[in-house]
């Protein structure tokens, strides 16, 4: 079973703290977080400092939460992106949703 | 005229090609008879092409008989591609006559022997005779000449006949369309579409490790399609939901971008393009496709089933990337120009062929695997002095002797690579020798083949073919019953004789079995002891009873046929394959068969051994034979009445092989529990376990032949040089055993004679 999420409020925003191993067996509780957290946030930063690996299950996840958050009018940002989930953005043709939340 | 020029170094390739080119047509030919009521037109294409090719070469060299032969044939061929002339089965019986006469007109002009016209004529006339009944003139499209008189090629014919590429595989393309020099430094760019199957996540597929493993071949951007994913209450994280488009600057070719997909090819729609790239038009592959398409589909493979076929966009530039939002749009609007692999499979693959093989004598490939094998030996010696430096010098020289270690062991594999083949070559001359020899003997045989496209090396493949065509005329002749036998012992009317191969541990191993009447082996004893080679009150088990089959000289046939048991049968085929380093067994049930399995090492060049001493010597286990190694206490040890000791193992007895008694070696640990037992697996004994006195380590070491340098040796199969120099034996596990075995027999029997019979191995000294 996989660590489960952190998520810290500050100032209306909901600030979840992605785990260092982000793979398939990691999707489900990051989906759980991520729902929780959209459901009852509309600015939602995730910190991705210490992301070691990532997998497109948690990717899939990620994207599907920023478009919900997007959809309802929110904020989806990113901080502290490593360059190994920086990669993984890239090699999957990503770079431009991660940019985007990086900027928000 | 092309007889200005010095046509002898052009000869070689044309004979070379032309025996290829029969051996290609006998075995569409096969295919042919075998899909009589089906036939594919591409098996008839290929016949064609086959001698076509032939006579365009002949004409070039001015082979009179056999271009008049060969355009008779190709007429005839052309009209049966065509649907003018229906095919039949004596019609097939008289093309295979045909490439016979063919093959052996071909076979005289290289030996520069004129030829009788009174042999090809005969079936010349055979051929005209069905154009004449189909009613059709005798011309050939391909070729508007009638016959010889005007083979007076012009410079432009010459090239097109091709110069040392006689093998025309596109016959309908014109010279033009052949794909021009690529530009300096230009990179083919592929177009990837990847959209992974729902269930793709769920079977540990991961969509990133297959982008950076195509990322590792070029340049590349990846354009993510996200239109399918769902929604945040709906998604469900094993599921795949988004898709790409991978644009790839490579030289690699594009079987090594299918080989990154390689695991996930049915669970995804995959669709590899070429944009830009070499001028390849598919004009030709279209055409051929269509043809296929009409006609029987071609087996599916589970991975040809998903790629689809390459296609080059004329597009001159390359286009901009598409952007990801409008990726399925952009697909829908400009729909690429793909077929499946499935309808053009042939045509792809023929493409394929034509670009990426070239023609390389067999006396460089070889002198390459020799210099290889010297570089082994050389690294090994490298490194063995290196040990005796100071250990600052020798641990700073370690990292790189594994880097040269690593790159020898690559370049040795790649070189062997060159001169891996399919058995196909082998197996695809026994359909006919059935089919001809079952019609001879009034049997009806089916064969069925198993594994062809196995690969061996070229050498293993050269001299299989004598072997195995015994063994199969072994099985027709004396193991398949005649059709009144089968139907009263109620076996289907039509025998099935199986010739299969496959890789195992490193080896190729060869079965050829038949649901005959299996050993006669009251005959085979009644005819030992006749022969005196056994007495009348024999104790041997049913398998040395079949064993005997292998003795020298020995053969149960009443009557000598011409098809086999001239009495020097099995004992050439066993003598062959040992010398190949390859071991045969038989397997026989009464009334139900006969199994023949050959196992052959994969290459004659070079092995992985484990070093082992006992006593002063050192020896070499080859490794795919090595089990595990044991130090066995007193207890789990235990001696036979006959002297033999057996060394229990997890509830299992192994005999133990007393290396230094049947090599009689001086000073070695002569107790198995102060010694190391190496368990080994033989081919007829199962596990057993060498008694040595210590293991030194695993090298590669290169196979120096005991038979072309010295003699055979029992119980060794070849000799190696070490790192310091010195010779070692590589040793024939099964060799051993059976000589353990033997000097058991030897012990109960004290009779030689039975001893050979029983070991197998030839008699005293060498032949």
């Amino acid at each position: 079973m996989t660590e489960a999420f952190e998520i810290k409020v500050e100032n209306d925003k909901a600030i979840l703290a992605l785990l260092p191993i982000l793979d398939m067996s990691a999707a489900d509780s990051l989906l759980d977080a991520l729902r929780s957290c959209v459901s009852s946030y509309s600015h939602l930063v995730l910190d991705a400092s210490v992301v070691e690996r990532i997998s497109t299950p948690c990717i899939q996840v990620l994207l599907a939460a920023a478009f919900k958050v997007e959809k309802n009018g929110g904020r989806f940002s990113m901080k502290n992106v490593t360059p190994t989930f920086e990669r993984g953005m890239r090699d999957l043709g990503l770079s431009d949703y991660l940019r985007k939340w990086s900027e928000n | 005229m092309p007889q200005d020029f010095n046509l002898e170094q052009f000869k070689v390739t044309y004979f070379e090609e032309c025996h290829e080119l029969l051996a290609s047509a006998e075995e569409q030919l096969t295919l042919l008879q075998q899909e009589l009521g089906n036939v594919d037109v591409e098996v008839l294409h290929a016949i064609f092409r086959c001698v076509h090719s032939i006579k365009g070469g002949a004409g070039a060299f001015n082979y009179t008989d056999l271009i008049d032969f060969t355009h008779s044939f190709e007429t005839l061929l052309d009209k049966l591609r065509e649907g003018e002339i229906p095919i039949s089965m004596p019609l097939v019986d008289v093309l295979f006559e045909a490439t016979d006469i063919l093959s052996s007109l071909v076979q005289r002009a290289q030996d520069n022997q004129e030829s009788d016209p009174e042999v090809w004529k005969k079936t010349k006339q055979k051929l005209e005779s069905y154009l004449k009944e189909g009613g059709v003139k005798k011309t050939s499209p391909s070729d508007h000449r009638d016959g010889i008189a005007d083979y007076d090629l012009t410079p432009e014919e010459e090239e097109e006949q091709g110069w040392g590429l006689f093998i025309d595989l596109e016959e309908d393309e014109p010279a033009s369309e052949l794909p021009p020099e690529p530009l300096e430094n230009f990179k083919p760019t592929y177009k990837i579409k990847f959209v992974p199957e729902p269930h793709l996540l769920r079977f540990a597929n991961e969509p990133l490790l297959l982008a950076r493993e195509l990322s590792s071949l070029g340049k590349y951007v990846a354009h993510a399609d996200l239109s399918r994913l769902d929604d945040l209450d709906q998604i469900n994280p094993d599921e795949a939901y988004l898709s790409w488009i991978f644009e790839l600057e490579t030289d690699a070719s594009k079987g090594a971008i299918e080989e990154v997909f390689e695991f996930v090819v049915d669970d995804c729609e995959l669709v590899i393009e070429k944009i830009g790239g070499e001028a390849v038009t598919n004009t030709a592959t279209t055409k051929e496709a269509q043809g296929v398409k009409a006609q029987k589909p071609e087996p599916r493979t589970a991975r040809a089933s998903r790629i689809r076929k390459e296609v080059e966009l004329h597009t001159p530039t390359q286009p901009a990337p598409p952007q990801a939002a409008q990726l399925p749009d952009t697909a829908e609007d400009r729909p690429p120009v793909t077929e499946t692999l499935n309808d053009g499979s042939k045509s792809l693959l023929k493409q394929q062929a034509k670009i990426s093989s070239i023609r390389v004598e067999l006396d460089r490939v070889d002198r390459l695997v020799n210099m290889v094998g010297e570089l082994v030996i050389s690294q090994a010696m490298l490194r063995q002095q290196v040990e005796n430096l100071i250990p600052e010098d020798s641990h700073v020289m370690a990292q790189g002797f594994e880097d040269l270690s690593a790159h020898t062991r690559e370049l040795q594999e790649s070189v062997m690579a060159i001169r891996m083949q399919p058995v196909k070559s082998v197996f695809a001359r026994i359909p006919r020798m059935v089919r001809e020899l079952s019609a001879r003997l009034g049997k009806k045989v089916d064969l069925i083949t198993q594994g062809e496209m196995t690969e061996v090396d070229k050498t293993v493949i050269e001299q299989l073919m004598d072997p195995l065509t015994h063994m199969i005329r072994n099985s027709l002749d004396h193991g398949i019953e005649t059709q009144e036998e089968r139907a009263k012992s109620g076996k289907p009317e039509r025998a099935a004789i199986k010739l299969s191969a496959e890789h195992r541990s490193g080896r190729i191993q060869i079965e050829v079995s038949d649901d005959g009447k299996g050993i006669n082996r009251q005959r085979i004893v009644e005819k030992a002891v006749q022969k005196g080679l056994l007495s009348s009150d024999h104790d041997l088990s049913d398998e040395e009873i079949d064993n005997l089959i292998f003795a020298p000289g020995f053969s149960t046939a009443d009557e000598v046929s011409d098809v086999s048991g001239r009495g020097v049968g099995m004992d050439v085929v066993r003598r062959n394959i040992v010398s190949l380093g390859g071991r045969i067994s038989v397997f026989s049930t009464p009334g139900e068969g006969t199994r023949f399995l050959m196992s052959l090492p994969l290459t004659l060049a070079v092995l992985d051994g484990m070093i082992i001493r006992c006593g002063q010597e050192k020896y070499i286990i080859p490794l795919t034979s090595v089990i595990e190694s044991i130090h066995p206490i007193a207890e789990e040890l235990q001696p036979l009445v006959n002297g033999a000791m057996m060394v229990s193992m997890r509830g299992q007895y192994i005999r133990i092989v007393n290396l230094y008694k049947l090599f009689n070696i001086k000073g070695a640990v002569t107790d198995a529990a102060q010694g190391l037992v190496v368990i080994v697996e033989t081919e007829r004994y199962g596990h057993v376990g060498i008694l040595v006195d210590e293991l030194l380590g695993q090298q590669q070491v290169v196979i120096k032949s005991l038979e072309e340098n010295y003699d055979p040796i029992d119980g060794v199969a070849a000799a190696t040089i070490l790192g310091n120099g010195k010779v070692a034996l590589i040793l024939d596990v099964d060799g051993l055993a059976d000589m353990e075995h033997g000097s058991d027999r030897h012990r109960t029997f004290a009779n030689l004679e039975q001893q050979v019979l029983l070991t197998g191995e030839k008699a005293h000294g060498h032949d």
